[in-house]
């Protein structure tokens, strides 16, 4: 046998009662102090994998074929009280959302000190403390009983990240499983508690899977890089192959699609969305959106093909070479224009916390400004206060010129028309009871005091113009994806024909190869329209490619506003040098896309 | 996109009460409801006697004149079942209505308006609550009689604060949502929000609520017949029929047993009718959410 | 009442986390079921059945009315007490043992529980540590307005069995029009309810950090 800690071959979950699998012919090998990268879009079963890795499925999933071996034990045919003995010292678990999943009614303290307390109770209860302390101290947590005594709402997003890293290294597993333990936390938390990981695993030589969506973050952390879709592992190798020589249509899509912080390339979205488990089709699940797919893609799963040494590609055309085109960079240039909209000296309060505090902002007819800054920032207040919708903002929002009420009930109907909201989350933003066409036809309606019919005639260009097809019109919100759902909002808010339409984080609750479809649409509309825009954003990439402008935020005030290119390349604030430097990217890794310029 | 649209087919509202129906228990409870419902509204049309009118001796053993013996005052038994659920019905439904168009319209304002107003409804209905709906109906049958009228309306609020409570909770997650958001900046006015935007998606839990209010007002309404304060004599009633017969419990029980059976099952028939459709909107409600 | 009150807490919560532990599996059906008819029924037509099936039709075992002599301490006088508890328990507990069900099958399916399970802890901690305390809060509320009700059921149960308490005289007020009497009842059964309230609120606060730390 190998050395390797973990194996894991032939592993397939499905749904319980039926013969549709969640993921099927999972096999790879992870050593001793190595982590490995699984990476995938959502819906894409890597979260299946790395929770089947601790013998676990979801309720409504089995487990049905496959062998997971964690230093030569099957962790899939060990009984119930072997696995509670597995899960701790053999494998250990850091979850998704820490705010979740620690007891809210226990103290850290006890919920630490449990795992040695189940796990190794031969320790007396001063060896724990001594444990707990040493624990503390590597998952860098202020030592203490003050620590150990609080419950986990006291602590911040980051501190309870590492508390969930304490309780899985207390026992010193074999394997890690980290399930996007940094998505929801700023970048600057995410490259300390990265920083943690690497060290942690090191240290202890545990084997880590580090499931994530975030390709930039898997290539500045993993040796060995997995990428599932739909399923499926569709290509394996190490970070520098994975990442620099990508070998599926499907990688290299997907890494065309990511944001570049350093504004060499533009962004380019895959056509299509993944399929549901219950609507794969035979053969490669990529085919469909695939532009090289033939014949025997559409009827046979393509086998594994080794491209060069441990870097394996499953794809019938794994042989083409062909380089695909770099994406133009969108972005225009920086020139003044009249201003649209200002904003002086705007102070705003979320209950008793004041939370902006004397915004200067101007807003420029055809331009569009990025708002940039992280989760508490006041970037999304801002917004709201801009189109109206957070009442009781100080200074009055000026519009050509004019000033408008804080509340949009008393805005007069024409600068509610002139100021579209589209909002961040698709799936909260439609209601679930209306049709597309009624969603859509609400604004004609509404402002252009068009009979039902009349709007309902307009909705299908409506719809066309976001590249949804009329058909559409009829189905309800939960028939379509979340990048349909993405683009009817925008349709609805293009609807009122607006001059600034106000875009709050419209992409961070969709895939990457979705986002960067959007953003094309944002840009080609932008062009076509004459439209401003506000775009609102923590994702620092996402705006070197749309932005002419960027105003930087922090702790409710804007720190840094210039053109694009002067604040990346020039910051002059701290805080955006300390953004830009904890941001990842593929800086590190040769990427041929790049090199084909 | 079609396989998604054909496979995981979005069940709508008429869809609920069709789902609701694929359990056993609730087809099982809606036909338990229908049948005692059919007795109560057509009895009067099939009964062998007026509800009033002495056939026989007091508390009589069951012949083939009075079908289950005749009562403490020898009217038949029978007919008096027959003629006596009608009241009943229709008493808790113009009950159940008017405590959930109460409680809905509270709870609605609540959860749009919040602030103080919010507080202040809310502590108000708090207060209500503080009356045990039956303590509540006998203060008032002390102060004005006992009228028919006030034992609806009464019985009727008496679940206001619940429906409120109730309509507020799921509504107030529904109005945190960003289309709601959308129609204030459309400038769309409070009560087209309200109506089209938040109605439609809360309507699974409040039909849901109806079920449970209707068994609690059958339960209600018959309990205040029974005690002696609702429907008067000599008019039959369930309720009343149980209270007249009790003390000859060991004489003559079908007096007794068939109201009691009657109200029983019609309860417990609304209740599994009720469970089915709130297991049924569970599954719908989730499908809309995903 | 209070002898209800005594059996029902303990009781639906043993239900209720029992039906959810096996939740699905056959004796969750049949909890689920019987609770589902219990609740349903009012609670004169329960006192009347058990009535009828334990005093006057079936067996000849328990007096159907209650006949309390006031000289005799409440303990000797069980037999007297147990049908009427008994009632008001039936017609309590299903609705308590659905609440502290649904509550458990919610935080069983939390993340936290599954972390705790993929923490390797074993089925009885994850129940009671983990769990249960969680589980509790909805059940104390819902557990106060229970009582709350018990005050108000026992009016009507108190008639059924001519039990000679509170609920007793308040109908015996109210079809003699003794206005004041009904008041200062309905105020006391009120105040019941006030009580039940708050208790609740600082069980509620006890059992939850969240509510009585402050945020850092």
């Amino acid at each position: 046998m190998t050395s390797a800690t973990v194996q894991v071959a032939g592993l397939r979950v499905g749904l319980a009662g039926s013969a549709l699998d969640i993921v099927d012919g999972i096999g790879f090998e992870i050593a001793a102090g190595e982590v490995a990268g699984l990476v995938g879009e959502s819906g894409s079963g890597k979260t299946t994998v790395g929770l089947a890795l601790l013998g676990h499925c979801r309720n409504g999933a089995a487990i049905t074929a496959g062998v997971v071996l964690i230093d030569g034990i099957n962790v899939l045919h060990a009984t119930a009280p072997e696995l509670q003995a597995l899960r701790g010292p053999a494998v250990a678990y850091v979850p998704q959302d820490p705010g979740t999943a620690l007891n809210p009614a226990l103290r850290v303290g006890e919920q630490i000190a449990e795992m040695l307390l189940v796990h190794v109770p031969r320790l007396d209860a001063r060896e724990r403390a001594a444990r707990l302390a040493e624990l503390l101290q590597e998952v860098r947590l202020p030592a203490g009983d003050a620590t150990l005594r609080r419950y986990p709402h006291q602590f911040s997003g980051g501190q309870q990240q590492r508390i969930a890293l304490a309780m899985a290294f207390a026992c010193r597993p074999r394997l890690i499983v980290l399930d996007e333990p940094t998505t929801g936390l700023d970048v600057t938390t995410q490259a300390h508690i990265l920083d943690t990981v690497r060290s942690l695993c090191a240290l202890h030589g545990s084997a880590a899977l580090y499931v994530s969506h975030d390709l930039a973050v898997v290539a500045g952390l993993a040796d060995r890089v997995m990428v599932m879709y739909s399923g499926r592992i569709i290509e394996a190798g190490s970070s520098a192959q994975v990442f620099g020589a990508p070998g599926h249509p499907y990688t290299q899509h997907l890494l065309r699609a990511v944001p570049d912080p350093a504004g060499h390339r533009g962004v380019s979205g895959i056509p299509g969305h993944a399929p549901s488990p219950s609507s794969r089709p035979d053969g490669c699940a990529f085919a469909p959106r695939c532009d090289r797919a033939s014949d025997i893609c559409r009827r046979t799963v393509p086998p594994a093909t080794m491209r060069a040494a441990g870097h394996r590609v499953h794809c019938w055309h794994a042989d083409v070479t062909e380089t695909l085109a770099i994406p133009a960079v969108l972005r225009g240039g920086f020139t003044a224009r009249p201003a649209l909209l200002a904003v002086q000296g705007l102070d705003a309060s979320y209950g008793p916390a004041k939370v902006l505090h004397g915004i200067d902002l101007v807003i420029q007819q055809g331009e569009c400004l990025a708002l940039l800054g992280e989760s508490g920032s006041g970037k999304t207040t801002l917004a709201r206060c801009i189109a109206g919708l957070h009442p009781g903002h100080s200074a009055p929002v000026r519009l050509h010129g004019q000033s408008l009420p804080c509340s949009v009930r008393d805005r007069k109907q024409a600068a509610r028309q002139a100021i579209q909201y589209v909002f961040q989350n698709p799936y909260a933003s439609l209601n679930p009871r209306r049709t597309i066409g009624e969603i859509v036809a609400r604004p004609l309606q509404v402002f252009f005091r068009l009979s039902a019919n009349e709007a309902a005639r307009k909705v299908g260009a409506a719809l066309e113009r976001v590249a949804l097809s009329t058909a559409m019109a009829r189905r309800y919100p939960d028939q379509l994806s979340g990048g349909e759902r993405q683009r009817v909002a925008v349709a609805r808010a293009l609807a009122a024909e607006p001059e600034l339409l106000v875009c709050d984080e419209i992409t961070s609750a969709l895939d990457v190869s979705v986002q960067a479809a959007i953003m094309e649409l944002l840009v080609g509309l932008r062009q076509s329209m004459g439209l401003s825009m506000l775009f609102v954003t923590h994702n620092l990439s996402l705006v070197r490619g749309v932005a002419d402008r960027v105003a930087v935020m922090n702790a409710g005030r804007i720190v840094e506003l210039g053109p694009t290119a002067e604040v990346f390349d020039a910051p002059r604030a701290d805080y955006t040098r300390e953004l830009l430097a904890n941001t990842p990217g593929f800086r590190s890794v040769p990427l041929t896309l790049d090199a084909a310029v | 996109m079609s396989a998604v649209a054909t496979i995981e087919k979005p069940v709508r509202h008429a869809g609920l009460l069709g789902r609701a129906l694929s359990f056993r228990r609730a087809q099982l409870g809606l036909a338990t409801v229908v049948a005692i419902a059919a007795i109560a509204m057509l009895g009067p049309l099939v009964a062998p006697h007026s509800a009033t009118s002495f056939v026989g001796a007091p508390y009589g053993d069951p012949t083939a004149r009075a079908l289950f013996g005749t009562d403490g005052l020898g009217r038949d038994v029978f007919s008096r079942f027959l003629w006596g659920g009608r009241s009943i019905l229709a008493m808790s439904l113009a009950a159940t209505v008017v405590g959930l168009a109460a409680g809905i319209a509270v709870g609605l304002t609540a959860a749009y308006v919040r602030g103080w107003a919010d507080e202040v409804l809310m502590r108000l209905m708090d207060v209500a609550l503080a009356f045990p709906q039956i303590v509540l109906v006998l203060l008032l049958v002390a102060t004005l009689g006992p009228q028919p009228w006030l034992i609806v309306l009464t019985v009727g609020l008496g679940h206001a604060p619940r429906v409120a409570r109730v309509t507020r909770a799921v509504a107030l997650e529904v109005v945190e949502r960003d289309f709601i958001k959308s129609a204030k900046a459309l400038g769309e006015p409070a009560w087209r929000i309200l109506g089209a935007e938040v109605l439609p998606n809360i309507s699974s839990p409040l039909l849901v609520e109806f079920g449970l209010r209707l068994t609690y007002s059958i339960g209600a309404i018959a309990a205040i017949g029974f005690i002696g304060f609702g429907v008067q004599p000599p008019a039959a009633d369930w309720g009343l029929m149980i209270n007249e017969n009790r003390i000859g419990l060991s004489i003559q029980p079908w007096s007794v047993l068939l109201p009691v059976l009657a109200i029983g099952l019609l309860t417990v028939g609304m209740n599994l009718f009720t469970d089915g459709i709130a297991r049924a909107s569970i599954g719908i409600d989730r499908g809309a959410a995903q | 009442m209070l002898a209800a009150a005594l059996i029902a807490i303990p009781a639906s919560i043993l239900i209720g986390v029992a039906g959810a532990v096996r939740r699905d599996r056959a004796v969750d059906h049949i909890l689920s079921m019987a609770s589902l008819v219990l609740a349903a029924l009012p609670d004169f037509v329960i006192g009347i059945l058990l009535v009828m099936l334990f005093a006057t039709q079936v067996f000849h075992v328990l007096p159907a009315v209650t006949m309390l002599d006031n000289d005799v301490p409440i303990w000797r006088q069980a037999a007297q007490v147990i049908l009427p508890a008994v009632t008001l328990d039936i017609a309590v507990i299903p609705y308590m043992a659905r609440i502290m069900r649904a509550s458990m099958i919610e935080v069983l399916e939390s993340e936290y529980v599954q972390m705790a399970r993929l923490k390797g802890m074993p089925p009885a901690r994850v129940i009671l540590r983990h769990a249960l305390p969680n589980a509790m809060v909805p059940f104390i509320q819902v557990t106060a307005l229970q009582l709350a009700w018990l005050a108000g059921g026992v009016v009507v149960v108190e008639f059924v069995f001519r039990f000679p308490g509170i609920g007793q005289a308040l109908i015996d007020a109210v079809a003699n029009r003794d206005l004041p009497v009904v008041q200062t009842l309905a105020l006391l059964i009120g105040a019941v309810y006030v009580l039940l309230n708050t208790l609740a609120d600082v069980a509620t606060i006890l059992l939850t950090p969240r509510l009585r730390t402050a945020h850092s």
